[in-house]
């Protein structure tokens, strides 16, 4: 089965190059998926982050940026081990959204 | 470059890269497969990624290898140099003898 990553050699447009600054979110994100990663709680390897965002439907995968992929594919993978719910993640993260909205 | 005692290809061996579509999760990319290239070193033997990415020890470690082919043996409409060459590191599972 070809996977959404495995594009080499096919058309494709041109590459973007402009870099960006990380956006704050982006940087916790990071933080916290390599704190349940092998050397610390031996949650998540490598391997299986990488075969979790690549399990990703072709279609969903290329509508999401880089860290966004990383988000789905922590999700699902923290889901598949026991460790969390979308649910859960979703719930806090409306919670978040209700209480910058109050304090903006 | 690492030992490997039981590493079934040496540096120079000319090397078939498995044309198979096994389930999982594969990493040989979809271009290589079937291509035809030389082994440049034995990289070590290290636990299979494969089995690692679905929560699995992935031992035996396989042994891996670099594995050198002609950039026109891959892309047939190729421009560069027929001197240029991609590598790629392949476990020992998915060459064959060529």
């Amino acid at each position: 089965m070809r996977r959404p990553n495995d594009v080499g050699g096919l058309p494709a447009g041109p590459i973007g190059q402009r870099g960006h600054e990380p956006e704050p979110w982006e940087r916790l994100l990071t933080a916290l998926v390599s704190t349940v990663g092998p050397a610390k709680a031996k949650i998540n390897c490598v391997d299986e982050f990488r075969r979790a965002r690549e399990d990703l439907e072709a279609d969903f995968y290329n509508s999401l940026t880089y860290f966004e992929l990383w988000t789905e594919g922590f999700i699902n993978l923290m889901e598949e081990k026991g460790v969390l719910t979308r649910a859960e993640v979703e719930f806090r993260a409306a919670a978040i959204k209700d209480r910058s909205k109050r304090t903006a | 470059m690492s030992e490997v005692a039981d590493a079934k290809f040496a540096p120079g061996d000319k090397v078939r890269i498995a044309t198979a579509n096994p389930p999982g999760h594969r990493r040989v990319p979809t271009y290589a497969r079937g291509r035809v290239g030389t082994i440049e070193r034995i990289c070590g033997a290290f636990p299979n990624p494969e089995e690692l990415a679905y929560g699995f020890d992935g031992l035996p470690k396989r042994p891996l290898y670099r594995v050198r082919i002609r950039q026109t043996d891959i892309w047939p409409d190729y421009k560069g140099s027929d001197k240029d060459v991609l590598e790629l590191e392949i476990y020992e599972h998915w060459l064959e003898k060529a």
